[in-house]
């Protein structure tokens, strides 16, 4: 991997996008029949599925259930065949334990929870194919499906990485710029009222460049914002439109 | 708003080896575009340049040039001739230069794009939709690469409008054959054909250059850096572990055949062992060639070897250096083997065939030649040439480009000659190419750039800038002094007394900035040179002369745009304000140092008058006024900075010694005399002034800027480096103390023998030797406690008053500009970006200072060339201060030079002296201890201590493939016997045989008048510190001081 250049002196990062240069986003709602809400998107080759059930009763102990508002449930799992070596285990471990833990934190933070005191909401999140930015496909697919099976939300959660690679930030990275060792920072946000609901960061970055990149992946939070919101609307227009044909 | 329209996205799969060794099948996105910016001017479509910094390929050219992959690997050489401008490298070219290639040539590809100069740019085909072409199935790389190549080709010229040809390189037959016919006024030539329809009319020797690269790439075996070596993974898990240790190979000059040292990088320092690690013979070097970075392995500790310390004379041909005895070597030091390289480190090399070498003759590789490096250190070269008869007596430039694993010597070609040997301009020409300085023309776009100023088109103010400046032309006196003839004059300084009885101090410094604004051809050109070379004879300026002694230069009565830095002092010279910012003055007086030095020694006025061009024309009733008045100014001057500097001396800043000699030439470029440079009060006053102007600007930018203001500190001495030091000072009675800055320049100022004035001198220059190298840093890139100047004991340090001659010094002037708000911050540079300009900048004054040493003492041999054998300037005295095996080393303060003397020669024998001072050689031995060393011998015994004078005899040793050097001989173990009585100065004034200032001379008549016969004492005791050297020029220095052991 020594000598690869992630930014050339002209601009271009690996994959010949420029710097603040999304990956391209494609995405469906409403994929499966049996779930309540469902999503399906690819950022760039990073390829993710979410499956949302709910609000329903407590499954399994009634002692989870909060008097207040609803639980959510969420659990992220990686295919086997999504990353180049066939993976040992789907779920379960730390990696993915964490990712459950920060899926479940983000949309508690983005649902309007107390709508449902003592339910639960299951949020079902599976990458099929990675390629950097599993977390931000994640949560986005996520976002997706919860709107898909219509439980209400503050707004759209969208997230997005960025990375700060020779003194310049770099918004959304893939596999190869993740493995590089630099920085990283996730955040998801509420795109309209840009405020941030989880944010994370690894491995060493100056305090001085933090706003430069947090500033950007806030950015590209915006864009993906823009993205969903085409997509939720060409979904909804076309349901709608399908259910006035029924019914006439 | 959404970022991905026009972007089209596919995906390419690669087969890689992952860390397990298994072959992984990997797919990667890649996004492609229609805007991938053509960065020409002649563009229609307006493409966008990604950021103003890349360069643009040039609008003067005749056609632009895409090489191909194999042509680009192999003759990169021939590209980065600066004559050829325009090349547009794709990134399938800069791929194959990466993979097949190796990252040596890639950056050297990295550097010609980087190179303003060269108009030259980097495509990104393979992002641009329509460059683009799909590798096919079964496609070989070659074929693919050689079309995609085309396919740019064909899209610039498309892309412009047909209005440039595009001419595409290659290096294979089908290749030309298949697209040659394609599209016209997209050529496809091979590189000779390219070579001899376009360039040979312009450079001559290119097509000798093209036939011995050629040449080279032939003999060329594919994998010839690696056999030998261990493979690079088990490289780098060695140098993790522990096991082995990397460092630049350091060939020692003097015993090139045999030892060579690694100075171990900072990481794998362990305390048994502080010390280099030796690589003894040419075996264990293992093809490594001086300054390579190398990895080593340690030997086990019984075959740990040890470096000789006797003194060795550099031969022709080395033969039989293995008869060392056991009593030549010290203790037995840690002992390595080259297992790797990691970089190598070749330049370009100065060569000439031996003397004796015969054509060809009974040789069945024809032409194949053995060539002799000008440096010793270099082993020699093997170059295959037809022209060994015409070349014979030239000193020619060879590189190097490979080293095969069975062979004695590494492979090179040939590149051009530089000239007859022993001629001057050849030897001057050889001093530049082994220090690696690229001064040639300054090219016609630069100058045009630049505003011109003469009778037909004089330069004027411009009212704009009038109007931003702060305009001192009238209400300061400000006044320039400068070495005697000095052109580029780039500060000036200003004193005067304020309403409120305060002081104002004002340094005004040229303001190149104004003139030279970032990326502007001068500005690329001043970076890559970094530094004027001053040379013995010549100089080699950094700006064009327009600038550097005209528009930029303080020169008296013109007004002149200036950055100045003005302070507010109270009447203890403490600092209670100080002001920033971009001026405009008119300097009245450019006076010199003797002639300012003399009107404060109280010049009679008559004598200043003819002295001062600028006086002429005023009346006689002002006249005096004007005097007294500028007397007054000097007066003050010095009064302030005598303050600064005693305060910034009792906070431990040391002063230290170099002789530097003066070459003194006449009109016809024959050498006069050689002189050491003399010290006066009034060089330490504006030096004083200019470090006081460095150091707060230094604060000022550094407080701005913390992560990112260009400073330059000299880190703390290497404490093993003070030795001999020691065992000097230790000869006379002193204890040097050097455990702080302050306690060792108070040992020094201690250390002083009445009788003997060189004592103090030899000691601080021992001193110098142990000083590690002043450097310039950005202030992201080094820890806070780092900052600091040992030397000059300030906390921060940069260079602010030279930018006529100092790159560094224009962007401290953009920084400071910057953090007073005048500039953007915009135009600075990142940490990053300054962290390596700062290192190219520092190799670069190494180097120009390595070029001026080697050229004086060019100049050195060449003055004892015309003087022949002629006692009156060849025996001269000459002070010991090191002691070897076989001989000691030598100062001669005369000409400033050092050198061993032998006390035992090649046979055996040693140097005796009877009672009538006859000489004798005869069988004996040496003994020697910390302090001194003794001949032994049927005679008697002889000792030589420290600190000793003796007596020498100067010859030139005349040297054909290498430079001359000179030879000192044993004449008499007593000191020279001086006609001449000691004088004021010591030992200085009596070296000094033509004073080049007669107001110098006055100077020291009338202090010894009036202070008799003991005013050296009296100097000693109570005199100002003045004699004892150039604190700002000497810290200049301290790069060279660090070569000499």
């Amino acid at each position: 991997m020594a000598g690869l250049e992630l930014l050339s002196d002209q601009g271009f990062r690996i994959d010949g996008r420029r710097p603040h240069e999304l990956r391209k986003i494609q995405c469906r709602l409403g994929i499966f029949k049996q779930a309540d809400g469902s999503a399906y998107i690819e950022q760039g080759n990073t390829k993710v599925l979410a499956a949302v059930y709910g609000p329903h009763e407590i499954r399994g102990s009634r002692g989870k259930a909060l008097h207040d508002k609803v639980l959510v449930n969420c659990q992220y799992s990686m295919a086997t065949f999504s990353t180049g070596e066939r993976k040992r285990r789907p779920r379960g471990d730390r990696k993915s334990q964490e990712m459950t833990m920060h899926l479940k934190q983000t949309f508690d933070a983005a649902i309007q929870t107390a709508l449902y005191p003592r339910s639960q909401i299951d949020i079902f999140v599976e990458v099929l194919q990675s390629d950097g930015g599993n977390y931000c496909a994640s949560v986005n697919a996520a976002t997706l499906a919860v709107i898909d099976a219509g439980i209400p939300m503050k707004d759209y959660v969208c997230a997005c990485s960025a990375s700060f690679v020779s003194d310049t930030p770099i918004v959304d990275i893939s596999y190869l710029e993740e493995s590089s060792g630099g920085p990283e920072l996730i955040v998801a946000t509420l795109p309209k009222s840009e405020q941030i609901v989880f944010l994370e960061q690894n491995s060493r970055l100056h305090e001085d460049n933090l706003s430069k990149v947090l500033d950007l992946a806030v950015k590209g939070t915006k864009d993906v914002h823009h993205v969903l919101d085409q997509a939720v609307r060409e979904h909804v227009s076309q349901v709608s439109a399908f259910e006035n044909t029924d019914q006439s | 708003m959404n970022d991905t329209t026009g972007l089209e996205k596919s995906e390419r799969f690669l087969r890689l080896r992952n860390a397990q060794g298994k072959n992984v099948c990997i797919v990667r996105e890649v996004y492609r575009r229609d805007n991938v910016p053509c960065q020409s001017p002649l563009c229609l479509s307006h493409c966008e340049k990604y950021n103003a910094q890349l360069t643009c390929l040039p609008s003067g050219v005749t056609h632009y040039l895409v090489p191909d992959c194999s042509v680009a690997r192999e003759f990169l050489e021939i590209l980065e001739l600066p004559e050829i401008t325009g090349i547009i490298f794709t990134q399938t070219v800069v791929h194959s230069v990466q993979h097949e290639g190796s990252r040596r040539l890639l950056n050297r590809l990295k550097n010609i794009v980087r190179n303003g100069r060269k108009g030259s740019i980097i495509f990104h085909n393979e992002f641009q939709k329509y460059c683009n072409c799909e590798r096919e199935a079964g496609e070989p790389l070659e074929k693919w690469q050689a079309r995609s190549t085309y396919s740019t080709a064909e899209w610039y010229f498309h892309h412009l409008a047909a209005k440039i040809p595009v001419v595409m390189l290659t290096h294979t037959k089908q290749m030309k054959e298949l697209y040659e016919n394609q599209t016209t006024n997209v050529f496809v030539l091979s590189i000779e054909d390219y070579l001899h329809k376009f360039w040979s009319m312009v450079i001559p020797h290119i097509l000798e250059l093209y036939q011995s690269i050629a040449h080279a790439a032939e003999n060329k075996s594919k994998d010839r850096d690696y056999k030998g070596y261990y493979p690079i993974d088990v490289l780098e898990a060695g140098l993790k572990s522990g096991q082995f240790m990397k460092g630049f190979l350091h060939v020692n000059k003097q015993n090139a055949s045999l030892e060579a040292f690694v100075k171990r990088l900072r990481v794998d320092m362990k305390e048994e062992s502080q010390s280099d690690v030796l690589v003894s013979g040419m075996s264990d070097r293992n093809r490594s060639i001086h300054g390579d970075l190398v990895v080593l392995q340690l030997l086990p500790r019984s075959e740990w070897k040890s470096r000789s310390m006797a003194l060795n004379v550099n031969q022709e041909e080395s033969t039989g250096t293995d008869a060392e005895t056991v009593d030549d070597l010290s203790d037995s030091m840690p002992t390595g083997l080259v297992v790797g390289i990691l970089q190598r480190n070749w330049r370009d090399y100065v060569c000439s065939f031996s003397k004796d070498e015969e054509t060809g003759k009974g040789d069945s590789k024809a032409g194949k030649v053995l060539v002799i490096p000008w440096d010793y250190r270099i082993p020699k070269i093997r170059i295959s040439t037809r022209q060994v008869d015409k070349l014979r007596d030239y000193r020619i430039l060879v590189r190097i480009d490979s080293w095969e694993i069975d062979s004695l010597y590494p492979n090179g070609h040939f590149v051009r000659s530089l000239g007859k040997i022993g001629d001057l301009e050849a030897e001057i020409a050889a001093v530049l190419v082994e220090n690696s300085i690229d001064v040639g023309q300054f090219p016609q776009a630069q100058i045009e750039e630049l505003p011109s100023n003469n009778a037909d088109n004089p330069w004027h103010l411009d009212p704009n800038e009038v109007e931003t400046r702060r305009d001192l032309r009238n209400s300061h006196l400000i006044f320039s002094i400068d070495p005697k003839g000095c052109e580029d004059v780039d500060d000036t300084l200003s004193v005067r007394t304020l309403e409120n009885g305060n002081t104002e101090l004002g340094v005004h410094i040229a303001d190149v900035t104004h003139f030279v604004r970032p990326g502007m051809m001068t500005d690329m050109e001043a970076r890559s040179r970094s530094t004027t070379v001053y040379l013995a004879d010549r100089r080699f300026d950094m700006l064009p002369p327009v600038l550097s002694s005209d528009l930029c230069s303080l020169i008296s009565a013109v007004d002149r745009y200036a950055v100045s830095v003005i302070w507010e002092l109270d009447s203890a010279y403490e600092v209670i304000n100080v002001w920033y910012g971009r001026t405009l003055i008119r300097s009245k007086y450019k006076l010199f140092y003797e002639l300012a030095q003399a009107m404060h020694d109280g010049m009679d006025d008559a004598e200043v008058v003819k002295n001062i061009p600028e006086l002429k024309n005023i009346l006689p009733e002002n006249l005096n006024e004007r005097i007294s008045e500028l007397r007054a100014t000097i007066n003050r001057l010095m009064e302030i900075s005598r303050k600064l500097r005693h305060r910034r001396t009792s906070c431990g800043a040391l002063e230290l010694e170099s002789v530097e000699v003066q070459v003194q030439l006449s009109e016809t470029k024959s050498i006069e005399d050689l002189t050491p440079k003399e010290h006066m009060e009034i060089h330490e006053t504006i030096e004083e002034c200019m470090i006081f102007a460095n150091h707060w600007v230094a604060k000022k930018i550094a407080e701005t800027f913390p992560t990112q203001a260009l400073l330059r500190h000299h880190p703390l001495p290497k404490t093993d480096q003070f030795e001999d030091l020691k065992n000097c000072a230790a000869v006379q009675g002193f204890k040097m103390n050097i455990s702080s800055n302050k306690e060792l320049a108070q040992s020094l100022n201690a250390a002083v023998d009445p009788n003997d004035a060189a004592v103090n001198k030899i000691l601080r220059s021992l001193a110098t030797r142990a000083m590690s190298v002043a450097e310039y840093f950005s202030t992201g890139s080094l820890s806070r406690d780092q900052f600091f100047h040992y030397g000059l004991a300030l906390d921060f340090y940069t260079h602010f008053t030279s930018p006529i001659r100092r790159y560094a010094d224009i962007l401290v002037h953009r920084q400071l500009l910057a953090a007073v708000g005048i500039l953007d911050s915009s135009v600075l540079i990142s940490d990053k970006g300054l962290e390596e300009l700062a290192s190219h900048i520092n190799k670069k004054h190494r180097s120009a200072q390595y070029a001026q040493r080697d050229s004086q003492e060019l100049f050195q041999c060449l003055y004892f060339k015309e003087r022949g054998t002629e006692e009156k300037y060849c025996v001269v005295d000459a002070i010991i201060f090191q002691l070897r095996t076989n001989g000691i080393y030598v100062s001669v303060p005369r000409y400033g030079c050092n050198g061993p003397v032998y006390l035992k020669d090649k046979n055996g024998c040693v140097v005796y002296f009877h009672k009538d001072s006859d000489v004798e050689w005869i069988a004996g031995n040496l003994s020697r201890t910390d302090q001194s060393i003794t001949v032994n011998c049927m005679y008697g015994k002889q000792t030589y201590n420290l600190l000793d004078h003796i007596t020498v005899k100067i010859t030139l040793m005349d040297s054909w493939a290498h430079s001359s050097s000179l030879r000192l001989e044993l004449v008499s173990k007593q000191a020279m016997k001086w006609e001449q009585t000691c004088s004021a100065k010591g030992q200085k004034s009596t070296i000094i045989q033509e004073v080049s200032s007669t107001a110098e001379e006055r100077r020291a008549q009338t202090d010894r008048n009036e202070l008799g016969e003991n005013f050296s004492k009296l100097q000693q005791m109570y005199g100002q510190t003045a004699s004892e050297g150039s604190l700002y020029e000497l810290f200049e220095s301290f790069k060279d001081m660090a070569l000499c052991s």
